[in-house]
Formats: structure tokens, C-alpha cells, sequence
């Protein structure tokens, strides 16, 4: 165990909390003040990415989901929110400059905060911050709902896949046209959703057999290293949001 | 020209794992065939490229002649049917009828020739009696049988059964040993993922040996059987009645109870 936790690179190697503080920080400092600094934010994201080992690997989850999703909704927000200042425009559409300014911002937060959460699903192990919460005092429900939460998209897609592939085999056509697709969505969805009801009545069970709410202390199988490097960290990084949120009032009083 | 020919195949996954290397074999109508091997030996890949669900990365698998790199795995459907391990990826429908039937319908097959065809594959499974249940109010084991009928009324020439005998008890192994009987008498090749060593001594003609992705083995069950080095290298444990039959130092290879039980009281005298 004790090698395995040497080999984590960057953030990777830090106590999951001082992660955990890096992204709320992160997420936070993109919202508060404007694009730039938005950008700037994404921009430390990625290096942070890369130092860590997972660089390759977040960039292009990002381009796959954020940038996509961000450009859609420009799109979207430029060319219909209602405005007097026309920048450019072809046949029925109008790219207009309050869209564009409502668009910047929209898509500015969606980037921030989504990248923020993308790196820590990167970067953070969650059955060692679930430890380290339970630690600290979180009660064993609230991490199970917590663990089991972030586990639950990479199992159903996992599902997902295996479902799709026993109804291809029957003669469910899954990869044409969107009508083709419509028509499978009944039988891919339903084996789904009766497998995570059937799955989550035997994990309850399951889970009662190993003596989940027992009322007696747990045995750990874990020890997370809380260094004292880790505590200057999260000093560091807590400053950092008291600043950024002090800075950001300051600067709405000043401009108000 | 064979039912079913397998050219060379090779499989990598995306991460560059090779998880087939190599394989080839042919199946005839009518053929009844286990795979076998340690987990991670490449069996369930390979059988995955008899109905293109997965797509070879070299070699090629011919069904009655034709690639099935020129077919989707739905288009494949027709021809070879499959039978997943776990049943509940497969089933959705509110009563055992419909799930079989769904395949049927999509097949386009009239409506006397599907109530026909449900009948049989129904009885061939022991699901007549079950016919208006929900799939779900039957137990695993059952479940398994409601796919195994799906894919056998839809009357492919190929069948593949991934793990069929897992959590079947004395009435689920007999009825999968005759509809076994039934099916290739019917012309059908049947092709079994298994690691029932006596299940496979009891019902299967011919044997395929798989270990570290290649195929080791081919040839009669009880010439593959008999072959302890290979058994070894396999990871594989012989069936009780060959292992006796080996220690007994009988010479003739027989998976036959009878056979070794008479050799065995006439040697004891």
C-alpha cells in the first residue's frame, strides 16, 4: 500500500482533503471575477493536470464534454437572447452584442466550475477522501451516498455497454440513425434501471451482512498520511478563498 | 464449406492488450462445441467475433462464406445467436412471451410462425408454464433459460451459450443437455463458453482448449481430455471419470461411466 501511495504523482500524492480544498478553490476563484481569470484558472487546471500524470487524459475528457457543451451554449445565447447592438448576421439569425457578453459569462462559470470538477474527479481517489471524511466525522451513510454517487456513471455506463452489446446480439440495431436509436432506447434503458433496482436491493443487503450499521466502532483498512505539508496546503489554499471572496466584495463596493 | 470458419484472428484492445492471438478453427452444422480455458484466456473475445460484436484486429470469421465484417452485429443476429451470461442485460419485457417474441418481431416473422416458434423454444427451455410471468418474479437460473429461448426461437444455424450451466442445479443441467441433443440434431451448431469440465465430458463432441489468448487444443472430448499436459498447462481440472480412468491405467479413452466401471470390476477380480 505504502508503495503504491509513493508512486502518485503531483496532486495525486496529496491527502485527498487538500485536494478536495484545491478544487473548491479552483472552482470558486474562476466564478468570481471575469473571463480572464476564468481562462487563467483553466489554463492552471490543465498544468495541474499534467503534473499530476493525467494530463493527456483530462484535456481530452474537457474538449469532449466542457468545450462542447460551452460552445453550444454560446451559440445558443448569441444568437437569440434579444439585443439592439447586431454584430453579424446571415438570413434569420443575429449574433447580437448583449448575447454575446450573457453568453461569455454563462459559458465562462460552466467552464470554470466544470473544469473544477473534471480535475477532481482526475485527481481525487474517492474511497480514500470518503476515509479521510469518515475520519473527520462524516457519518458512514453519508459517505456510502458519496462514494457511491461518483462510482455510479463509470458502473452504469460499464452496464451500459455490456446491455447494449446483449441487444445488438438479438437483432437491436444501436448505432444509426437517431430514429434507430430512439427505437432502441426502451430495451437499452429498461434492463438499466431494473438492474440498479435489483443491484441496489442486494447492495442493501450486502451491506447489512458486513455489519454496516452496527453500532460499534469500524476497523480502518486505510491510513491516509495527513503531512504536515498537507495542513500548510489547506492554510494556503483556505487564504486564498478568504482573499479571492474578499477581493471580489471589495472590488463590487469599489465599482458600485 | 464449413458452417462457421475462423481465419487468424487476433484481438487488441485500444490500450494495445492482445486478448486473442491467432486463432483458428471451423464448426460444421450440427456440431456441438466447448471452449475452454482459465478467465482471461480469451474465449469469451473470440466467440465475441462469431456475431461481430467484436471486430477482429486481424484474420477474419466467415458464416456460411460470408465475412461478418460486412454485417452489423444486429444484421449478424439472424444467423448467430447469443447467449450472455447475465440475463438481466438482455431482459426488459413484462411477460416471458414477449421477451421471446421481441426478437421475433424485430425479424419481421408472421404471427403463426412466431406463436410457433415460442411454442417450441417455450418446451425445448421449460418455460412453457412461465409463458405469462414476469421474467423477474423467476429466479436467476430460470432467467438464464428465458434468454437461451429468445435466442433459439429466433432459429440462427450458430448459437453461442456464454456460461450456461453457472447456478443451474440438477433440472436446469438436464434440460440444457437435451435442448443441447435437440438443437444440433436440428442442424444447429452450438457453441459453449463453460468450466464445467463433467458438463462438457457428458454433452460435448468437440473440445477447444484456449490458454494465453491461442488455442491449445481441438479435437474430440475425450482425446483432449485424456491429455493431462495439456489439462495442466490449460489450468484445467479432468473430469472425475477420466482422472479414475487414468489411474486405473485403462488404456482405451472413454468418457463412459459404464465403460470404466466394467474395466474397472474386471481388473478388480
Amino acid at each position: 500500500m505504502k508503495n503504491m501511495e509513493n508512486k502518485r504523482k503531483g496532486i495525486k500524492s496529496w491527502n485527498p482533503l487538500t485536494s478536495l480544498y484545491l478544487i473548491i478553490v479552483l472552482a470558486v476563484v474562476s466564478i468570481l471575477f471575469d473571463f480572464r481569470i476564468t481562462l487563467l484558472t483553466v489554463a492552471l487546471m490543465i498544468v495541474l493536470a499534467a503534473v499530476s500524470g493525467e494530463g493527456a487524459s483530462f484535456t481530452k475528457l474537457w474538449l469532449k464534454s466542457l468545450v462542447l457543451v460551452c460552445v453550444i451554449c454560446f451559440a445558443l445565447q448569441s444568437l437569440f437572447i434579444p439585443g439592439e447592438d447586431v454584430l453579424w448576421s446571415f438570413w434569420i439569425f443575429a449574433v447580437k452584442r448583449e448575447g454575446v457578453q450573457k453568453a461569455v459569462v454563462l459559458c465562462s462559470r460552466i467552464l470554470g466550475v466544470g473544469s473544477a470538477i473534471l480535475l477532481g474527479g482526475k485527481l481525487i481517489d474517492m474511497k480514500h477522501l470518503t476515509a479521510v471524511l469518515e475520519e473527520r466525522g462524516m457519518s458512514p451513510a453519508a459517505t456510502y451516498v458519496l462514494l457511491s454517487t461518483a462510482n455510479i456513471i463509470p458502473q452504469m455506463s460499464k452496464k451500459m455497454s455490456a446491455i447494449l452489446d446483449a441487444q445488438r446480439s438479438r437483432g437491436i440495431e444501436t448505432d444509426s440513425s437517431l430514429l434507430v436509436r430512439a427505437k432502441a432506447f426502451f430495451p437499452s434503458v429498461g434492463p438499466l434501471l431494473l438492474n440498479a433496482l435489483v443491484s441496489a436491493e442486494e447492495r442493501a443487503i450486502t451491506l447489512e451482512a458486513r455489519a454496516f450499521s452496527a453500532p460499534c466502532r469500524k476497523t480502518k483498512l486505510r491510513e491516509i498520511a495527513d503531512t504536515p505539508r498537507d495542513k500548510a496546503l489547506r492554510a494556503a489554499l483556505i487564504s486564498i478563498l478568504v482573499l479571492a471572496i474578499g477581493g471580489r466584495i471589495a472590488l463590487w463596493i469599489a465599482l458600485k | 464449406m464449413a458452417l462457421v470458419e475462423v481465419k487468424n484472428l487476433s484481438f487488441y484492445y485500444p490500450n494495445g492488450y492482445q486478448a486473442v492471438d491467432d486463432v483458428s478453427f471451423t464448426i460444421e452444422a450440427g456440431e456441438n462445441i466447448a471452449i475452454v480455458g482459465q478467465n482471461g484466456a480469451g474465449k469469451t473475445t473470440t466467440v465475441k467475433m462469431l456475431n461481430g460484436l467484436t471486430k477482429p484486429s486481424s484474420g477474419d470469421v466467415l458464416i456460411n462464406g460470408e465475412s461478418t465484417k460486412n454485417y452489423t452485429t444486429a444484421q449478424m443476429a439472424r444467423r448467430v445467436g447469443y447467449v450472455f451470461q447475465n440475463p438481466d442485460d438482455q431482459i426488459f419485457n413484462a411477460t416471458v412471451y414477449k421477451e421471446i417474441e421481441y426478437g421475433l418481431k424485430k425479424m419481421k416473422v408472421d404471427m403463426g410462425e412466431c406463436e410457433r416458434r415460442i411454442k417450441d423454444a417455450a418446451e425445448l427451455t421449460g418455460m412453457t408454464k412461465y409463458l405469462e410471468t414476469n421474467p423477474y418474479d423467476l429466479p436467476l437460473s430460470m432467467r438464464k433459460f428465458v434468454t437461451i429461448a429468445s435466442v433459439i426461437a429466433s432459429n440462427c444455424d450458430v448459437m453461442i451459450f456464454d456460461e450456461p450451466t453457472a447456478g443451474q442445479d440438477l433440472d436446469g443441467l438436464k434440460i440444457l443437455s437435451d435442448l443441447n441433443r435437440v438443437l444440433t440434431q436440428r442442424g444447429k451448431a452450438i457453441v459453449t463458453i463453460t468450466h464445467d469440465m463433467e458438463f462438457v465430458a457428458d454433452n460435448y463432441d468437440r473440445v477447444i482448449v484456449m490458454c494465453q489468448k491461442k488455442v491449445i487444443a481441438d479435437g474430440r472430448t475425450k482425446d483432449v481430455f485424456f491429455q493431462k499436459e495439456i489439462m495442466e498447462k490449460a489450468m484445467l481440472k479432468q473430469p472425475a471419470l477420466v482422472r479414475i480412468a487414468m489411474e486405473a491405467g485403462m488404456q482405451e479413452k472413454t468418457l463412459d461411466v459404464k465403460k470404466l466401471a466394467s474395466y474397472i470390476r474386471q481388473n478388480s477380480r
